[in-house]
């Protein structure tokens, strides 16, 4: 638990290959970016198991963290999940199921902890929605708690304001529960304060969000287009 | 003066194949002076003296010449109740006669056993010379007679009987040249003056007082913390270093020794060491020293030790109490040469946060306090806490910054630029530039010596503009413009009267930034008393006594005259004509020996390149995705800066591929981890490109790293 450099070789590692992976994902070359993510997946897990985790199992892994290295472990669990919702993105589909599981034990650290981040949070909502899970509808509680979540956090912690995925968090959040102006401030500030790649990440997610839920005909899903057209449309860039 | 009463004192100085190369003169019991060219043409041969009136060869046992100076002592055995001459203590007037006695060429030793006395001669003014990086006055002698084999000859005033001058060189038969007696005194203060003539031996006059190096370190430890103590005049306890030393001697110092060890662990020395000190703290790894301004200023041996010192220390603390020149003058050398932890400490009842009237130029120092404090506390004193805290700060500050400053000077003097003439000298026909106070007592002092020192020099055909820095019509920032002017300017006077603590910071950053040193002056009241523009006394007469001896300032009267005025420039225009680096100031070649063994080593391409690519992008902001940029609601800005760092990142790794081949070193070298390390965040981000050819790099490093 203590190989911090172990930690730092392997997000490394996972970085090139994830940004590997989309380079090839861009180019086609659908097969070579699968295996690019598989490599990283299987770094995360590594990095997992480096923290004292198996990313395997199902159980609750909460109660076997310390809080020193909870910050770490939920970052992971999030950094798996998105390389596993890339690899179901590219046809195979049983991957997604690994991702939505990892966000949600990545949820649960988050919540357990009381950590700042909430990018495992939002993105379990996500992908529920994406896998046709839940509607919109069902999530609105929990989209609620995680808004009051970040309102908080956002407005009393300078240290977290400062951290663009949590205005994207946000900014997603406000979307999905139909507030346009407040998803539009959030992600202006997102926009503002992230590299300035991630914005198109961010974007390709919720253009993914939002085809899934016309694919699986949620009845919200006209009204989340709208204002993600809208939303999209009035980013400013400088 | 009746030749015999002075002539026994007279020897010839003959070399090994029995060849007289010189006069010398008995100054004591054992020992002559002569010149140091007139030994030196004996070669590697034994020398010898033959005294006047004898046939004996007396062996020269041990010599202790000055190149600089060409003058010399040399020891003989001694002959109690021989006759030797003494030094003046004034100059002679222009126009005094001179006699002097020698063993020119032309008169064989075999034939003139006692050589022969110079035809006739008087003194016609003084000129310059250059020493130890100071101007100083030479004699010239216009007579007849003048020929090779006088050099070492004394000069004597045909009056007094006292030695006014050295006989060093001849322009003809009718000009000569002769080193001041005063000169003579300044290089070895106890020569003889006056009438006494017992007692003095080589020894005492060749001793060297170096009151600075009893407490000093013998060498620069790269493995310990070295750290010293400036203390003041007015500090009549060990203060400051009795709070230092309660620091050192806590639990919590171990803070400070890892702060120190992150700092300086792994930097490489010019001398080609790295530093490694250990990682466990006990006091031993603390090499201290500590010395008084007094101390410093004892003699030119002291100061050279005092400038090793500063410029050595990873850790130096100055008392800083009432700005005392010699304090000013040695915190300026230090904030020249050195980019360590520096703390300034202010006494005498001073604390944190109270008011307190600075120089201007020491306006942003971030200052301590020793003063103990008046409230009864329990436990550790404020001010121990509060020193702890400012030395495990600063080391950490360091560590974390490449720039990291607590002192001015540093950087405005070495960042000019990278134009050619960026730090080009600025000659004397273009400016010299003026030290001095700038309180409003001092304004008619300087209105004169900006005329008189104008109108010496239009006078020797040298038109320029005196200025100080204020008078110079540029908008660029104070601090800037006069750190590089103070090392650019060739020409510079300083003037200590009123005793401006900047002044004297400022002289200290130029007797070590500049090899031109500076023209110091002073005015004659404020040198027996001196005192602040307010009128009241200072308490800084030791130390001013100790540098007037050390510096020999100009002297003038209320206000710069027309004499004044000549000399000032006639000392500006001989160090114009002085050959740059052939007298060095003793500070200045103190600073740069001691720089050549602990200076760190400018950082390699690879890591310099990929600390600024941090310091624009840093490589965890893909996880933690919080601003860099300042402005970074403007994406174009922004995103320069990520390409920029991009670009660092590359070139960086390029070198360490194609120039270090860190490729083929083995694991354990860290340029192989660093080569690993930057090509897989280069590889990252040429992937996260949309342009094609970046991607076809990253797959070409990607292949390389495998």
């Amino acid at each position: 638990v203590s190989d911090q450099g172990g930690l730092g070789q392997l997000e490394r590692t996972v970085t090139l290959n994830r940004n590997k992976g989309d380079a090839l994902a861009a180019r086609g070359r659908q097969d070579d970016a699968v295996d690019a993510y598989r490599t990283a997946a299987d770094r995360a897990d590594e990095a997992l198991r480096l923290l004292g985790i198996d990313p395997g199992e199902t159980a609750d892994p909460a109660n076997l963290i310390d809080l020193e290295h909870a910050g770490d472990a939920a970052e992971w669990f999030g950094v798996r999940a998105g390389l596993l919702r890339r690899i179901g993105e590219l046809g195979q589909p049983e991957a997604l199921e690994h991702a939505l599981q990892s966000c949600r034990r990545g949820a649960e650290i988050e919540t357990k902890y009381e950590l700042s981040s909430t990018y495992n949070r939002a993105n379990a909502v996500k992908l529920a929605l994406i896998m046709g899970k839940t509607t919109v509808s069902d999530e609105r509680g929990d989209l609620a708690a995680l808004r009051d979540v970040l309102d908080r956090r956002l407005a009393s912690d300078v240290q977290a304001a400062d951290d663009a995925w949590l205005w994207a968090d946000l900014g997603d959040v406000a979307l999905l529960l139909g507030d346009e102006r407040k998803a539009l401030s959030a992600y202006t500030t997102f926009a503002e304060k992230a590299r300035t790649k991630s914005p198109a990440s961010t974007l390709k997610v919720l253009r993914a969000l939002v085809g899934a839920l016309k694919t699986h005909h949620d009845p919200d899903a006209s009204a989340v287009e709208a204002a993600a057209d809208r939303v999209e449309a009035l980013l400013p860039v400088r | 003066v009746p030749e015999l009463e002075w002539v026994t004192s007279i020897a010839a100085v003959v070399d090994a194949e029995d060849i007289v190369r010189g006069t010398a003169f008995f100054v004591g019991d054992d020992v002559a002076m002569t010149c140091q060219h007139v030994l030196a043409a004996g070669g590697d041969g034994h020398m010898r003296l033959r005294r006047y009136g004898s046939e004996e060869l007396e062996d020269v046992l041990a010599s202790d010449p000055d190149v600089g100076l060409d003058l010399a002592l040399v020891r003989v055995s001694p002959k109690a109740g021989s006759c030797r001459l003494a030094l003046a203590t004034q100059p002679s007037p222009v126009g005094q006669k001179i006699i002097s006695h020698g063993f020119p060429r032309d008169h064989p030793i075999a034939v003139w056993p006692n050589g022969i006395p110079l035809d006739k001669a008087a003194i016609t003014g003084p000129t310059i010379i250059n020493w130890r990086g100071q101007p100083v006055d030479q004699l010239t002698l216009f007579g007849s007679g003048f020929q090779e084999g006088f050099s070492g000859a004394p000069a004597v005033d045909a009056q007094t009987g006292q030695v006014v001058g050295i006989l060093t060189r001849l322009e003809s038969t009718e000009r000569a040249y002769a080193i001041p007696a005063k000169v003579a005194r300044l290089r070895w203060p106890s020569l003889p003056t006056g009438v006494t003539t017992t007692g003095t031996l080589f020894a005492e006059l060749t001793k060297v007082l170096d009151a600075v190096a009893p407490s000093a370190w013998e060498a620069f430890d790269p493995s310990r913390l070295n750290c010293v103590i400036v203390t003041s005049e007015r500090a009549d306890t060990d203060e400051l270093s009795d709070v230092l030393a309660e620091v050192l001697a806590r639990p919590q110092a171990i803070e400070i020794w890892n702060a120190f060890t992150n700092a300086v662990g792994g930097r490489r020395l010019l001398a080609g060491e790295t530093r490694s000190p250990p990682t466990e703290y006990t006091m031993q790894n603390i090499q201290p020293a500590s010395f008084g301004v007094l101390d410093a200023f004892e003699s030119f041996e002291s100061l050279s030790s005092a400038a090793r010192l500063l410029v050595e220390s990873d850790l130096a603390l100055f008392d800083v109490t009432g700005f005392e020149p010699g304090v000013m003058l040695l915190l300026g050398i230090r904030s020249a040469t050195r980019r360590g932890v520096t703390i300034a400490s202010h006494g005498a009842g001073w604390h944190e946060g109270q008011p307190l009237d600075r120089p201007f130029n020491l306006s942003d120092l971030s200052l301590s306090s020793h003063s103990a404090s008046t409230e009864v506390t329990t436990g550790t004193a404020p001010r121990v806490e509060r020193l702890a805290a400012r030395i495990r700060l600063g080391f950490e500050q360091y560590a974390r910054h490449p720039n990291y400053l607590d002192l001015p000077v540093y950087d405005a003097i070495r960042q000019l630029g990278s134009q050619e003439d960026a730090w080009a000298s600025i000659p004397l026909d273009e400016e010299v530039l003026v030290l001095c106070s700038y309180h409003a007592r001092y304004f008619p002092i300087w209105q004169q010596l900006r005329i008189r020192v104008q109108q010496a020099l239009a006078a020797s055909g040298t038109q320029t503009t005196v200025a100080r820095l204020l008078d110079t019509a540029t908008p660029q920032l104070v601090s800037q413009t006069l750190y590089e002017r103070v090392r650019r300017c060739a020409a510079c006077i300083a003037d200590w009267t009123w005793g401006s603590p900047s002044t004297f910071l400022e002289l200290g950053v130029r007797l070590v930034a500049s090899p031109w040193g500076a023209v110091q002056m002073v005015e004659r009241g404020w040198l027996a008393e001196p005192a602040d523009p307010r009128g009241e006394a200072l308490p800084i007469a030791g130390q001013v006594q100790r540098m007037r001896r050390l510096f020999d300032p100009l002297v003038y009267d209320v206000t710069p005259d027309q004499a004044i005025g000549k000399r000032i420039a006639a000392q500006l225009i001989s160090i114009r004509e002085q050959v740059q680096g052939r007298t060095l100031h003793p500070v200045r070649q103190a600073a740069t020996e001691a720089l050549a063994r602990s200076e760190e080593r400018l950082a390699d391409p690879d890591l310099l390149l990929s600390e600024e690519a941090d310091s624009l992008n840093h490589v965890r902001r893909t996880r933690t995705n919080v601003p860099q940029a300042l402005f970074y609601e403007a994406t174009r800005i922004k995103a320069d800066e990520e390409r920029a760092a991009l670009e660092r990142r590359v070139a960086a790794w390029l070198y360490l591929e194609h120039r270090v081949h860190a490729r083929d070193l083995p694991e354990e070298d860290s340029r192989k981890a660093l080569w690993q390390e930057l090509g897989e965040i280069v590889v990252a981000d040429l992937y996260a490109s949309e342009v094609d050819a970046d991607v076809d790099l990253a797959t070409e490093i990607e292949e390389r790293l495998s």
